[in-house]
């Protein structure tokens, strides 16, 4: 058989068994997401990362924290929910970092992610738009990253938690700051001698 | 009715009339609530007794009751004029519109309707540009007609109704209490949402553009719009060209209506339980997302046609710098909107805000199509969906766009189109329409193809063609017809049937279309991940196969999505030269 014939076969193995959801001939019950912990469990673990973090960089910067977000997993060529759901939180930094501190910024991160043994999955060096990955075993993941006007937000989550049933498990969190308009404004507008210049 | 006496008609003076007639009104209602506690009321209570007594109360009762009825009835001739002044009213500023237009194009038009214009010369008739006026002036012909017949029956109706209050008033009828409250609870004499609701009647038709209805919209007075959401939000909430806001207002009114028709319905369908729960679930996720408060939330488009429709929006897209409008594809029900999708909007709408927070985004989720349903194997497959329900869905993703374009405040949004799975090959079909989607960039991920060979395709430049396509997600490996035509009589076909069952391949199998051997030859065209397509590839994770197709919008941190809703949110905030690209196919 040539390859395309093969690849056709092996997509259309796959569509049975997700179109018809059951897991014998074949599929592998390991892929199958299973939550790793619950959402308490999970919000104890996305704090100290984030605090973790947060700490490791010196000079200290401001911050405002988004609600804890639950986003349902789903899974098949049917995209269902799996009983899953990938629980995070955004930290923004309220501090202005000055485009030639990024480097400094995002070494501090990445030795302390190392330091505590995290895995860096993934490092985009853009100039103005630089971001790290990481993994901290059993699912759970840290991450920095830079958006086009110098903002920097730190986020982390937990892959696969039970399902809370709710989009903010923990509440809507405190209100994050708005323009004049009412929009939300993550801006950063806090002068700090030695990250803004 | 002629040009003249629509144009100098001043209907605006008829609210001054209904104003008096409500004060009219009052007073009576006073005079005869006076008249009730000082005389019928007083001789009831006055310890009085007897036949003549009794006779004194049944006579007072029916004053009573006869200054009852007449407050009644003079409370209905303001409604009525007020309703006339607003039909009047809309139906000269279509006459002027006409009229102003007609000026402008140098045509000329007579007192009775008629629109005339310069013959065309021999060289324009050669002229292949030239654009014949006749065309254009037998439109502002049928406009002006149209108003002048707006007005006139706007007039016929009016007058029957004061008639028919002046009769009441001549023949005594209108003294009749049982007659007057009948009147005012009967839905044909119920101004304010009667069949005969004139303004509602002024509505652009169901197959006018969204920018016919944007202009109509805001040709109305901010009463009027407020009272047609008010009175009439099935016709306003899912309507295109109608600003975000009126649109939510309506919609949030319409959904406790939908919610409570079919909790009602006994012994309801397996698809109307579907719709039931889905509505409800959207309710509740708009009452959490109102807590949160910002974004605000809006409801962009409620139904219950085919399996449902429903569309939200985080952030205002009529006010927003950078605009996204996903849609789902298969297995999506409505109420996804309010679950996974709308987590997938909210997610897109957080990380765009990421990438860049100086601009306002608005991120929507549009499920204003039927998604096919993967019902195990033996009912519908890709196949037996085929590509009608993403033609149809294209049709209506086309005019929700171009609505979003013509209720847009000051300078155009940046637009991006974002297609999942069977949602791309909707996106990807309304790209393909005569004249295109107003889109800055198209995004289509997980997709089993979108009709088109090329990129260029879409009508967007091939290099705002952006394509996530996981190693591992099986939708993105979909063999073409012809590939699965030729396996199956292959060698290949004993070890395709032991595993899968029947109806599948069966499915398949149908209407098979023969095509070129092409190895990125998808189930609906062009492998958009392959480089004959052209578009540009972005970095995702490559996955597993049993969830890399839901995938896209999962977050990097703990997630499995790798860099996607990172490239997506880079994309949308017009940052796409910045996104992590990936080897294409």
């Amino acid at each position: 058989m040539n390859h395309r014939a093969l690849r056709a076969v092996a997509a259309l193995a796959v569509t049975a068994l997700l179109v018809g959801g059951c897991s014998s001939a074949g599929a592998d019950p390991e892929k199958k997401r299973t939550p790793s912990m619950d959402a308490s469990a999970a919000r104890t673990k996305i704090d100290a990362l984030l605090d973790g973090t947060t700490k490791a960089i010196v000079p200290a910067v401001q911050f405002s924290d988004d609600a804890y977000t639950s986003s349902e997993n789903t899974e098949g060529m049917n995209d269902r929910p799996d009983g899953t759901t990938h629980l995070s939180k955004n930290r923004y930094v309220m501090t202005k970092v000055a485009q030639a501190k990024y480097g400094a910024l995002l070494g501090l991160v990445e030795r302390y992610w190392k330091s505590q043994g995290y895995t860096i999955t993934s490092v985009n060096s853009d100039d103005r738009m630089p971001a790290i990955d990481a993994q901290a075993g059993d699912g759970v993941g840290v991450h920095i990253q830079i958006g086009f006007p110098g903002n920097v937000t730190l986020s982390a989550g937990v892959g696969a938690v039970e399902d809370p049933q709710t989009r903010y498990p923990f509440g809507p969190g405190t209100p994050l700051p708005t323009d004049a308009k009412g929009n939300q404004d993550l801006m950063p507008k806090v002068d700090d001698p030695f990250w803004s210049h | 009715m002629d040009i003249a006496t629509l144009r100098d008609a001043r209907p605006a003076d008829l609210y001054d009339a209904a104003t008096a007639y409500d004060k009219l009104a009052e007073n009576f209602g006073r005079h005869a609530g006076t008249w009730k506690d000082g005389v019928d009321t007083r001789v009831k209570n006055s310890q009085w007794t007897g036949s003549a007594a009794d006779q004194a109360e049944t006579s007072l009762s029916q004053t009573t009751a006869k200054l009852s009825a007449a407050q009644i009835e003079l409370g209905m001739i303001g409604p009525v004029l007020r309703d006339g002044a607003e039909a009047f009213l809309l139906a000269q500023s279509k006459l002027l519109d006409a009229l102003e237009e007609a000026k402008a194009g140098g045509y000329t038009v007579t007192e009775d309707g008629g629109v005339s214009w310069p013959p065309v010369s021999a060289g324009e008739r050669h002229d292949p540009d030239f654009e014949n006026p006749s065309v254009k002036g037998h439109q502002i012909s049928d406009r002006i007609n149209n108003a002048l017949s707006e007005a006139a029956h706007a007039d016929e109706v009016i007058a029957q109704r004061l008639r028919h209050y002046t009769d009441n008033a001549k023949n005594g009828t209108g003294l009749d209490l049982g007659t007057a409250t009948t009147e005012l609870t009967s839905k044909m004499m119920n101004v304010f949402g009667g069949e005969e609701d004139l303004l509602a009647k002024g509505m652009p038709a169901a197959n006018a553009s969204p920018t016919e209805v944007n202009s109509w919209w805001n040709g109305l007075t901010a009463d009027e719009q407020q009272r047609l959401v008010k009175d009439h939000p099935d016709l306003i909430g899912n309507r295109d060209g109608i600003p975000a806001e009126a649109r939510n207002t309506a919609n949030r009114a319409v959904l406790p209506g939908l919610i409570k028709d079919l909790e009602n319905k006994p012994n309801r369908t397996e698809d109307e339980q579907t719709k039931l729960d889905g509505f409800k679930k959207i309710q509740g996720r708009l009452a959490e997302e109102d807590g949160k408060g910002n974004p605000p939330v809006f409801l962009m488009a409620i139904g219950t046609e085919g399996q449902g429709r429903a569309a939200i929006s985080f952030g205002n897209p009529d006010t927003a710098d950078d605009v996204v409008a996903y849609v789902p594809g298969l297995g999506t029900k409505v109420g996804d909107v309010g679950g996974k999708d709308g987590n997938r909007a909210k997610d897109l709408w957080t990380e765009a805000q990421k990438a860049d927070p100086s601009r306002s985004t608005a991120s929507i989720t549009w499920l204003g199509y039927d998604a096919p349903q993967l019902k195990g194997a033996e009912q519908e497959t890709l196949a037996v969906a085929g590509t009608q329900r993403a033609e149809q869905g294209g049709a209506g993703y086309q005019q929700f766009l171009q609505g979003l374009r013509s209720t847009h405040e000051g300078t155009p949004a940046h637009v991006t189109a974002l297609g999942h799975s069977y949602g791309s090959l909707t996106v990807g079909q309304a790209a393909q329409r005569p004249g295109g989607i107003p889109a800055d960039d198209i995004i289509l991920v997980g997709s089993p193809g979108t009709g088109a060979q090329k990129a260029d395709q879409l009508g967007v430049g091939s290099q705002h063609v952006w394509v996530g396509s996981a190693e591992h997600d099986p939708v993105t490996h979909l063999p073409s017809h012809s590939e699965t035509n030729g396996m199956l009589g292959g060698a290949g076909i004993g070890l395709v049937t032991g595993g899968i069952p029947g109806a599948v391949v069966g499915g398949f199998i149908g209407d098979q279309v023969g095509k070129s051997g092409d190895p990125h030859e998808l189930w609906f065209g062009q492998d958009p991940a392959s480089s004959e397509f052209g578009g540009r590839r972005f970095d995702v994770a490559d996955g597993e196969w049993q969830h890399s197709h839901s995938d896209y919008w999962n977050q990097d941190s703990g997630g499995s999505g790798g860099n996607s809703l990172r490239n997506l949110g880079s994309i949308v905030s017009g940052h796409g030269d910045r996104v992590n690209l990936q080897e294409p196919r």
